[in-house]
C-alpha cells in the first residue's frame, strides 16, 4: 500500500502521516506545497502538489494505491481541490480514496444521527461545501470511503482544547446551566487518525460515510467542568444570563476585526477568542451520532473519555 | 411539551389519558418526571401556575393561619408556579443523618419505616439534580487543600465541626428543566391548571382521575395508571383532606393522620460566643470547592450526644451579630438593617427580626453605616459583584464581628407532634374548595434540645479555653419562636409508616388504602431532622421513581386525548 495524504501539513493530515510512516516507514507520501523540516528530518517522502493545480498532481500519484484527502480550506478551494484529486486519482488508477468531510454536512439537526442520515438542510457554507464534496466523492466511479468526523479536539487542536481552554480560564465558559445541556460530540485527534487508518486497510469499510464521534457522549457541561477541573479554572465559573448577552454583543466587532486582519493578510496577529451566537448554540444542541456503523466496520479502539481528557490537558498547559 | 391551559381551547370537559399523572412542578415534580423523560411511559406533569410568579395564581395558596405569631401567612414562604419554591429557595443542602432514621424512644413518633440507606444512595443523583456539586459533605475531603478551620484547635468531643452544607446556585428547577422537559415527546407539561380533586374509580382501590380546574373557568381532568401528588408540605395534605368524594374525611384519611405532625424546623440566632484566640484563627464564611459550589461548616451535635441526652438533631453555625441591634457597630450590618424596604418578606422576616423601626433606630443604623463609609461600600461592591451579577450565588450575609464576638444561628429538629395540624378552613378558593389552615405547635423537648446543645457547646468551650459563651436560658423560647416556625420547611403531613396506623403513606410512598396513588416530598418525611428538607425531597423522589419504573404494569388506559 501506498498512501498519499493530500494536505499534509494540516492538523489531521500531518498526523495521519506520522502514524502511516511509524507504521510501515516508506509507506506514506506527503502531499503539500511547502516540505516540512519535521517530516524531511523524519525521512517522510514528501510530494510537493497544489491540489488547486491539477498539472501538479499526476506526479504526486505516481505509484499511489491509497488516498488520504485531508485538504482543508475555504468552501470553494475545497470543492476544487477534491474535484482535481479525483479526477488525477481516477487517471493514476488509485484504488481507495479517503475522503475527510465533517458532521457539519447535517446542520442544525438533533436526535438521533445515523451514517446514512439526509444531509442538513440548514447548513453553513462550510457544511454545504463538504456536502458538495461527497457527493463528487460518491459519482466519482473510485472506491470511497468518507470519514465525518465532530469537533476534533486533543493535542494541536486550537478550536476545541487551545480555545475551549483559553475561554475556561477567562471565565468565559464554565458550567453553562441550562445552556449547556447539549450533547458534546467531541473526538480526539488520535481516534480520528485510527480511524482514517482503519479506512484504509478494511475492505468493508468501501462505499461507506462513517460519523466518527464519541459513542456515549456527555453533556457539554459535564465535558467543560471537567476539563476546566483538568486545566486548573477552577473554582469553576458559573455564567450568568447577562454574560451571555455581552458575549454576543461583543462577538460583532471581533467578527469584523477578523476579517479586516483576514484582508490585510495579517493571519498572525492574535485576536480574542469570540463566544458566536453560532458556538453559544452548539451547547444546547441535542445530537447524537450513532456509533454502530462505525463499531462494526471500522472497529478501531477509542480513547477512552479521561484519557482523552488527559491528553487534552497535557497539550494544553505545554501549548500555552 | 408544554401546554398552557390557561390559552388551550376545548379544555372543558374533557379528559386526559396517560400512564403517569405527576400533580405538582416543584424540585420533587420535577425530578420525578425528569426520570421519565426516553422512557415508554406517558406523563402529565400538572404545574398548578405559571412559568413565573402571577398574583392571582399565588393567592390559590391563600388559607388560615390559627396564630399568626407562630407561623406566616400561607401565601408566603411557597410559591406556586413552576418550579414551585425553587424559584425563591436558598439553595442549602446536606443530608439526613443516620440517626434521623433510627427509631428513637425518647421522642414520641419518631421513626421511619425505611433505613438511612435507602435515601442516600439517591444523594449523589440528587446533588447533581440540585447543582451543589461532588455530593461529599465532609470538610476534609470537599476541598482539594483541605477546608480553613472554624477555630483553630478547637476539636469538641460533643460537636462535629466537619460536617458541611453546600448550596445551590440556587437552581430554580423550573428554569434549569423546563428545557429538557419541553422536549421530552411523552411528557406533557399542564401550567396554569390546578388539581381541586383526586377521585377514586367507583366503590375501588383504585384512583381513578384527578379532576383540574383553570382560574378561566375550564373543568377537565386526567385520568392515569398512576398518580404522584407532589404539591409541597401544606398543598398536599390539603388536596388530600379536601377530595371528600368517596371518603368523607378525605382520602388516605381513614385514621385522621392526614395533616398531623405538620413539622418545620425550630431556629433562631441567640447567645454570645467570644473568642479568646485571634480573629485570624476563626472563621466562619464560606469556601468553594472546584466546581463552584459554596461551602460551609457547622457545628453538628453528635447522635451519641443526642441518644445519651434524649434530644432531638441540631446544628450551630457562628453568625454575624444580631442586625436589629446597632450595638453591633458594624456598617454593613446597618446598612442591610435599612434597607429592610427593599428586601422580600421571606428573607427579611429573619435578618431583622419583628423589631419595629423606631426613628432613634434608624439614626444609630446610619451612624453606624457613616462610621464605616468604605467598609460599608466595599461590602456592598463585593455583595453585588459575586451576588447580584452571579449565577452562583455567594449564599448569605457574612460579616465578621468587631470583637470576635459571634452570635449562633441554631437549626434544630421539630420532633413530631400530632397537634401541630394542618386542617381545612371553613373559607373556600375560587373554585369552591376549602382553604388550608395551619396550627403549627411545639413541643418541650424542641427548646429543651437547643437548651441542651447551648450547654454542650458552653462547656467544649470551656473546656478548651479558646473562647467562651454567654447565653441566657430563658432567652430560648424567645429567640427561637420570636419568628414562629421556620418559614419554607414543611414537613410530615402526610408521614410514611409501616402501617396504615403509623403513616399515611407506606415505604414505596404509597398511599395506604389505594392501589396507585403516591405521594413524593418532604410531606412523607415523619422526621424532620436537622437538614434543610430540599435534598431529601429530590432524593425521595429518584427513589419513588425507581419504584415506579421497576414493576411494569400492562397499560389499563389509553393514551391520547379523549373528549
Ligand atoms: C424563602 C425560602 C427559602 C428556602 N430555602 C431553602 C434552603 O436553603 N434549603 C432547602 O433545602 N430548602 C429551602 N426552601 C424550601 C424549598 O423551597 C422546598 O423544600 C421545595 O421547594 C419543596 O419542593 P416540592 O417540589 O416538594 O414543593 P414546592 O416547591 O412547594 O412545589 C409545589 C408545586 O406544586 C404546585 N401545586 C401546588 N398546589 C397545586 C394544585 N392544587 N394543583 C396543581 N399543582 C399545585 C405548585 O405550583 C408547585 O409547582 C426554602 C423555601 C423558601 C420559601
Amino acid at each position: 500500500m501506498t498512501v498519499l495524504v493530500a494536505g499534509a501539513s494540516g492538523f489531521v493530515g500531518s498526523r495521519v502521516v506520522a502514524a502511516l510512516q511509524a507504521r510501515e516507514p516508506g509507506s506514506v507520501r506527503a502531499g503539500l506545497r511547502r516540505t516540512r523540516p519535521d517530516f524531511t528530518r523524519d525521512g517522510i517522502h514528501q510530494c510537493v502538489m497544489d491540489a488547486a493545480d491539477p498539472a501538479t498532481l499526476p506526479s504526486a500519484l505516481a505509484g499511489v494505491t491509497h488516498v488520504v484527502n485531508a485538504i482543508m480550506g475555504s468552501p470553494a478551494a475545497m470543492v476544487e481541490t477534491t474535484k482535481n484529486l479525483l479526477e488525477a486519482a481516477k487517471i493514476a488508477g488509485v484504488t481507495r480514496f479517503v475522503h475527510l468531510s465533517s458532521i457539519a454536512v447535517f446542520g442544525g439537526q438533533e436526535g438521533l444521527i445515523r451514517d446514512d442520515s439526509p444531509y442538513g438542510t440548514d447548513v453553513d457554507a462550510y457544511g454545504a461545501a463538504k456536502i458538495e464534496c461527497e457527493k463528487l466523492v460518491k459519482a466519482s466511479g473510485l472506491e470511497w470511503v468518507i470519514l465525518r468526523p465532530a469537533l476534533i479536539h486533543g493535542a494541536g487542536s486550537d478550536p476545541w482544547t487551545g480555545r475551549i481552554g483559553r475561554l475556561l480560564k477567562q471565565g468565559r465558559l464554565g458550567d453553562l446551566a441550562e445552556r449547556g445541556d447539549g450533547l458534546c460530540n467531541l473526538v480526539l485527534v488520535e481516534d480520528v487518525v485510527a480511524a482514517i487508518l482503519a479506512a484504509l486497510d478494511r475492505p468493508e469499510a468501501a462505499g461507506q460515510a462513517f460519523n466518527l464521534a464519541d459513542p456515549d457522549p456527555v453533556t457539554w457541561n459535564r465535558f467543560l467542568m471537567d476539563f476546566a477541573r483538568e486545566i486548573g479554572a477552577t473554582p469553576v465559573h458559573r455564567l450568568p444570563g447577562w454574560q451571555w448577552k455581552v458575549e454576543k454583543l461583543g462577538a460583532i466587532p471581533l467578527k469584523v476585526l477578523a476579517i479586516i486582519r483576514d484582508k490585510a493578510k495579517l493571519k498572525r496577529l492574535p485576536l480574542p477568542d469570540a463566544v458566536t451566537p453560532s458556538f453559544a448554540r452548539l451547547f444546547a444542541q441535542q445530537v447524537q451520532y450513532d456509533p454502530a456503523g462505525v463499531d462494526h466496520r471500522l472497529g478501531f479502539s477509542r480513547t477512552p473519555y479521561d484519557e482523552g481528557l488527559k491528553r487534552a490537558t497535557r497539550w494544553f498547559a505545554g501549548h500555552r | 411539551m408544554f401546554e398552557d391551559c390557561a390559552t388551550a381551547s376545548g379544555l372543558g370537559g374533557s379528559t386526559l389519558r396517560t400512564t403517569l399523572c405527576i400533580v405538582g412542578a416543584g424540585p420533587a415534580g420535577i425530578s420525578l418526571a425528569l426520570q421519565f423523560i426516553g422512557t415508554k411511559t406517558d406523563v402529565v406533569l400538572v404545574a398548578g401556575g405559571a412559568l413565573d410568579h402571577e398574583t392571582r395564581t399565588q393567592q390559590l395558596y391563600a388559607g388560615e393561619v390559627a396564630d399568626e405569631a407562630m407561623h406566616s401567612p400561607l401565601t408566603e414562604y411557597r410559591h406556586r408556579q413552576f418550579g414551585g419554591s425553587s424559584a425563591t429557595w436558598g439553595g442549602r443542602c446536606m443530608p439526613f443523618d443516620p440517626i434521623d432514621f433510627e427509631a428513637r424512644p425518647w421522642i414520641e413518633g419518631a421513626r421511619w419505616p425505611i433505613a438511612h440507606e435507602d435515601i442516600a444512595r439517591f444523594y449523589p443523583a440528587a446533588s447533581a439534580l440540585a447543582e451543589i456539586g461532588d455530593p461529599v459533605f465532609d470538610a476534609r475531603e470537599a476541598i482539594a487543600d483541605g477546608m480553613r478551620e472554624m477555630a483553630k484547635g478547637f476539636a469538641p468531643k460533643a460537636f462535629d465541626l466537619d460536617r458541611l452544607e453546600r448550596f445551590s446556585a440556587p437552581t430554580n428547577f423550573g428554569r434549569r428543566y423546563g428545557e429538557r422537559l419541553r422536549r421530552a415527546p411523552n411528557i406533557r407539561v399542564l401550567l396554569n391548571a390546578h388539581a381541586v380533586e383526586i377521585e377514586r374509580e367507583a366503590g375501588s382501590a383504585r384512583i381513578g382521575r384527578v379532576k383540574l380546574r383553570t382560574l378561566e373557568g375550564a373543568e377537565f381532568s386526567v385520568a392515569a395508571e398512576r398518580f404522584v401528588i407532589a404539591t409541597g408540605g401544606i398543598e398536599t395534605a390539603r388536596l388530600l383532606l379536601a377530595s371528600r368524594k368517596d371518603d368523607a374525611t378525605g382520602i388516605g384519611n381513614a385514621r385522621d393522620l392526614v395533616g398531623r405532625n405538620y413539622l418545620c424546623h425550630i431556629a433562631g440566632t441567640m447567645g454570645r460566643l467570644t473568642f479568646t484566640r485571634p480573629a485570624a484563627e476563626i472563621f466562619h464564611g464560606y469556601e468553594r470547592a472546584w466546581d463552584g459550589t459554596y461551602c460551609r461548616r457547622r457545628m453538628a451535635l453528635r447522635s451519641e450526644v443526642q441518644r445519651e441526652k434524649g434530644i432531638a438533631n441540631i446544628v450551630m453555625r457562628l453568625h454575624h451579630p444580631r442586625l436589629p441591634d446597632p450595638a453591633h457597630g458594624r456598617g454593613i450590618l446597618s446598612a442591610i438593617f435599612l434597607a429592610k424596604p427593599f428586601i422580600s418578606y421571606e428573607y427579611s422576616k429573619r435578618l431583622h427580626g419583628g423589631d419595629a423601626m423606631s426613628a432613634g433606630l434608624v439614626l444609630r443604623h446610619a451612624w453606624n453605616v457613616l462610621r464605616e463609609p468604605f467598609g460599608t461600600a466595599g461590602f456592598l461592591a463585593n455583595w453585588a459583584r459575586r451576588r447580584t451579577l452571579a449565577a452562583r450565588k455567594f449564599p448569605s450575609l457574612i460579616v465578621a464581628p468587631r470583637n470576635n464576638s459571634f452570635s449562633l444561628d441554631i437549626h434544630a429538629e421539630q420532633v413530631p407532634n400530632p397537634e401541630s395540624r394542618v386542617t381545612l378552613a371553613s373559607a373556600r378558593d375560587p373554585f369552591g374548595q376549602p382553604q388550608a389552615r395551619v396550627d403549627w405547635r411545639y413541643r418541650p423537648l424542641d427548646l429543651e434540645t437547643v437548651r441542651v446543645a447551648l450547654h454542650a457547646l458552653k462547656d467544649e468551650l470551656a473546656r478548651w479555653g479558646g473562647g467562651s459563651l454567654e447565653f441566657d436560658e430563658a432567652e430560648i423560647p424567645d429567640a427561637m419562636l420570636r419568628e414562629g416556625a421556620y418559614g419554607g420547611h414543611h414537613i410530615g403531613t402526610a408521614r410514611m409508616g409501616r402501617s396504615p396506623e403509623e403513616g399515611v403513606v407506606d415505604a414505596d410512598c404509597k398511599v395506604f388504602g389505594t392501589e396507585n396513588l403516591y405521594l413524593a416530598g418532604s410531606a412523607t418525611f415523619p422526621t424532620s431532622s436537622q437538614a434543610n428538607p430540599t435534598l431529601t425531597i429530590v432524593a425521595s423522589a429518584l427513589r419513588l421513581a425507581e419504584h415506579l419504573q421497576s414493576r411494569r404494569e400492562s397499560p389499563a388506559v389509553q393514551t391520547g386525548r379523549a373528549a
